[in-house]
């Protein structure tokens, strides 16, 4: 089996990775006992924006990144038809 | 064996709604949406939050649908849309349960509650691991099709109690607001359901982007493997 299992999660792990820095973030914005009413409006903008970046930045370099895998396959498919097309010939 | 169908194709259509909507939605939930009483700003990770969690309501019925129908017809295309969506439904439900807890904080006071709704939607993220390491583990590709569609089937088991939670087991979370038992979208404000509703098909439309892509990629290696073995 080709597909190496490292490489086929790195895009979960590239969302987690994201993920879990807003979580971080956030904790450290509202660390202590912060309630609804103490949590300025800045921070509360500052991290859903980060938020919403963060997912909108991850989906953007997943489609990327599947867009990449895509091109290099079909080139290989190309080839692999042509050495086939040759060797039959 | 060709990679061209119908689900390959569609990618370009479906990333030009994706890429008008995404800017559309923003605004909507940044600009024209009020800011909620009680949660002011942190109310706005909902208008992603449940896009993400009816995304993996879908995910997981595509897939399960996908797998049950490449149980009757033994189709690799459907064993590959299956596939496709369990994956690209992994990433949603990961950010279900990283905006849920981002969301909980500041209206509970605390990330992590083990009530009904996180805990049945933590064992349906469980589930999709195993549905990818099975993937990857079992090296006979018709035997990890076989397995998957199985434990596919499962994980839809759990779907319909993840949303009845709510009902079934009073908790913390609170009832769902779109399909309600009150009706759909009973007690948000107009302006409220306008930004949902856009970015609800904002998501689905990402969805799509992503498991054509998904499955393109299934595909194409599927094809690589028949090529090689054929010059070998």
């Amino acid at each position: 089996m080709e597909r190496h299992f490292h490489a086929r999660l790195r895009p979960v792990a590239v969302f987690l990775l994201l993920s879990f820095s807003v979580v971080f973030a956030s904790g450290q914005a509202w660390a202590g006992d912060a309630r609804v009413g103490d949590v300025t409006l800045w921070r509360n903008a500052h991290f859903v924006v980060a938020a919403y970046g963060a997912v909108w930045l991850g989906t953007v370099l997943y489609i990327l990144r599947l867009l990449r895998r895509i091109a290099a396959l079909e080139r290989d498919i190309a080839r692999l038809q042509a050495d086939q097309k040759r060797t039959s010939s | 064996m060709t990679t061209k169908t119908g689900l390959s194709r569609s990618p370009t259509v479906l990333t030009i709604l994706a890429a008008v909507g995404f800017p559309i939605s923003l605004y909507l939930i940044f600009v024209a949406t009020p800011l909620d009483a009680e949660l002011g700003f942190t109310q706005k990770i909902f208008y992603f939050h449940v896009p993400c969690a009816w995304i993996t309501y879908l995910a997981f019925f595509v897939g399960s649908g996908s797998g049950v129908a490449y149980l009757l017809r033994r189709s690799r295309r459907w064993d590959h849309l299956a596939h496709a969506s369990i994956e690209v439904g992994t990433v949603f439900t990961t950010l279900v349960l990283v905006t849920g807890p981002l969301w909980a904080r500041p209206a509970w006071g605390a990330y992590w509650v083990w009530d009904a709704r996180l805990t049945t939607t933590f064992v349906l993220w469980l589930i999709e691991i195993a549905y990818l390491l099975l993937r990857e583990f079992v090296e006979e590709p018709e035997k990890a099709a076989r397995f998957c569609a199985v434990l596919g089937l499962l994980g839809a088991l759990d779907v319909p109690v993840i949303h009845f939670s709510v009902v079934l087991w009073r908790g913390l979370h609170p009832e769902a607001v779109v399909l309600s038992p009150r009706g759909f979208a009973s007690g948000l404000p107009a302006d409220f359901l306008v930004a949902l509703v856009v970015s609800l098909a904002t998501f689905t439309v990402l969805f799509g982007v992503m498991l054509s892509l998904r499955y393109r990629v299934l595909r194409a290696t599927e094809q690589i493997d028949y090529l090689r073995r054929g010059a070998g």
